[in-house]
């Protein structure tokens, strides 16, 4: 009898546990549907999009009108249907162009530091070349002049030649090892880029092409985020964390967005380039993903 | 004894210079370019279309479709209930900047292929450069070794006095001439190639015509001049130029110009600054592709984002 009992509060743990666990799955795609015939409900993803681009009221109207038309399929579409497709499509069509041309933008702003950063250290690589190569050629020519000296019976002006040889071959390698340490900058050029959205400083020239809608994207929380942080938020504390952004000054800021205030004048080496090529991918990829989030409301709004 | 240093110093010039070769003067007008129209504010303040909108929507075929679309807007009444006749035509505009935005979406595709190609190239002969620089540089600490080791040996015997230091000579000439030699090897680092034709040529190459070119609206865009610019120079003509102002590339020297866009198929020889210069001119590309991105997008914003009420 106790032994039922015992069984029975076991089973009733497992059942409680594993509807838990089922609960508190995150949802996917897979999971839009709700269980048996209940209400359509939307991903989390596919929520954000709809309420970045205004039509959650007609997404739901839509997946409504899905619900009635099941066992129905065949029948054309209602002009109501019609028209709802045809506004989320252009909608999210507009979204994708947005996106797509944000990342345009970040593929030029990316050629830009990339050039930069390839001419500072192929400078420095060919000054400090030819550092090394003068100096292997002034220990070869004074070594090869002390020969004689010592073969003459001047063995002193021999040792004077090659003590010279060492002292050149020191400076030279402390030039070389200066050059190393110090590389090269060369003044901040180009438009400023996608960072200063991010960093949410202040552009001196509007852009060309706003670009609102990814910057609410980058702002906004993403579903299922604990933290409550935005994207933005996210990517600065991700550099921050991997020693991209060290400090958050407004020159710093400035420079690694290509931003150059009136009155101010800023240089740039090849460390800054790098870190500058590194946020531009880690935002392109951040705003790319907004395509996953599309495509979910488009799989979500479509009527079969 | 005057003339002998002049030949010494311009000797020593040209072995640091490395020799570089005269390249073309750039034209400033054309360094840093964008393809798309000027906007003209006082239009668009008049509620017409962005010059680059306007473009596109002429390109497009759907100039009156996007007009009528407008004044539906201006009304202010939901698009979602609009008719059947309405419906159709927003979804033709839709269905044609897609038809363009996919046509930008494989060309960059293209790009980004033979980019990565030329990626893996240079990283070849990049590896094949350290490589030759490494072994002449442990040559030269080599036989600086050896030699020493014989010449103070033969030294501490206290024999062959002059001998040793001919020993001692020849070490520090080598040691001299090897680091020249390890300046101008890698210049000597090649690979051969018979690679095909890459994205460059639609533009290098004045005769090129892709079989879709009757079709595609990309296309048509980059032979078309920049509508308000005053030339009737098409973009292609612009980017060619773009490159002759920022890399030296000559448009009129075949052989360059075959080596930058590999329409030659014959076999030939290319270095590290013809691949890297061929990488950073497809990037180049790349972005001013991407600007057609930028002119659709305000094509559509034209035609969703109206305010009701606007003139």
């Amino acid at each position: 009898m106790i032994a039922r009992k015992i069984k029975g509060i076991f089973l009733a743990f497992i059942i409680m546990f594993m509807q838990f666990s089922v609960l508190n799955k995150p949802v996917s795609a897979l999971d839009r549907i709700q269980l048996e015939g209940q209400a359509v409900s939307l991903t989390p993803g596919a929520k954000e999009a709809a309420n970045l681009l205004g039509i959650l009221p007609k997404v739901e109207r839509l997946m409504q009108l899905k619900q009635l038309r099941q066992g129905h399929e065949n029948l054309p579409l209602t002009d109501e249907e019609l028209g709802l497709k045809v506004d989320v499509l252009d909608k999210v069509l507009g979204a994708s162009m947005e996106v797509r041309m944000v990342s345009g933008r970040i593929d030029r702003d990316l050629s830009w530091a990339f050039a930069g950063q390839g001419a500072l250290n192929a400078k420095q690589q060919k000054i400090l070349n030819s550092i090394f190569t003068l100096n292997f050629m002034q220990i070869g020519v004074l070594g090869v002049l002390s020969g004689p000296a010592f073969l003459n019976g001047r063995g002193a002006l021999g040792s004077e030649l090659l003590l010279l040889a060492s002292s050149i071959g020191l400076c030279l390698s402390m030039l070389a090892f200066a050059q190393t340490n110090m590389g090269y900058k060369k003044p901040v050029d180009g438009d400023a880029t996608i960072l200063t959205d991010v960093f949410k400083i202040q552009k001196p020239v509007a852009t060309d092409h706003e670009s609102k809608l990814v910057i609410k994207y980058l702002d906004s929380v993403p579903p299922g985020a604990r933290d409550g942080k935005t994207r933005s938020q996210v990517l600065v504390d991700n550099w921050k964390k991997g020693k991209y952004l060290r400090t958050m000054s407004e020159p710093n800021l400035e420079k690694l967005s290509a931003v150059v205030p009136q009155g101010k004048k800023y240089k740039i080496g090849a460390a800054e380039f790098n870190r500058r090529i590194r946020m531009l991918f880690d935002t392109q990829y951040t705003i790319e993903l907004f395509h996953e989030e599309l495509v979910e409301l488009l799989r979500a709004a479509e009527i079969s | 004894m005057k003339n002998k240093t002049f030949i010494c110093l311009a000797l020593i010039g040209y072995v640091f210079s490395h020799g570089g070769a005269a390249e073309a003067k750039p034209s400033k007008e054309y360094i840093d370019i964008q393809i798309t129209p000027a906007r003209n504010l006082q239009a668009e303040a008049n509620n017409e279309l962005r010059a680059d909108a306007a473009e596109l929507a002429d390109l497009l075929n759907i100039r009156p479709v996007v007009e009528m679309l407008r004044t539906q807007q201006r009304s202010g009444k939901d698009m979602a209930d609009a008719p059947k006749a309405l419906q159709s035509a927003r979804l033709m505009c839709l269905w044609r900047m897609f038809v363009a935005s996919e046509e930008v979406r494989k060309v960059v595709a293209q790009i980004n292929f033979d980019i990565a190609v030329n990626n893996v190239h240079l990283e070849t002969l990049n590896n094949r450069k350290r490589l030759t620089n490494n072994l002449i540089n442990t040559f030269n600490f080599t036989q600086n070794g050896v030699l020493g080791i014989v010449k103070n040996s033969l030294a501490i015997a206290a024999v062959y006095p002059i001998f040793r230091q001919e020993i001692a000579m020849t070490s520090f000439g080598m040691s001299g001439c090897l680091p020249v030699i390890n300046m101008y090897a890698p210049n000597l680092i090649y690979r051969k190639t018979t690679d095909g034709a890459n994205m460059l040529s639609h533009v290098t190459d004045p005769g090129f015509k892709p079989e879709y070119a009757n079709q595609s609206y990309l296309w048509k865009y980059f032979n078309s001049p920049i509508p308000g610019k005053g030339s009737n120079e098409p973009r292609r003509e612009i980017i060619l130029k773009h490159w002759e102002a920022l890399k030296g590339l000559s448009a009129n020297n075949e052989k360059q110009r075959d080596l930058m866009d590999g329409t030659n198929e014959k076999t030939r020889l290319e270095g590290i600054k013809t691949v890297s210069q061929r990488i950073e001119i497809l990037h180049d590309f790349k972005t001013h592709i991407e600007e057609f991105d930028g002119a659709l997008f305000e094509l559509h914003q034209a035609v969703t984002n109206v305010q009701a009420g606007e003139k």
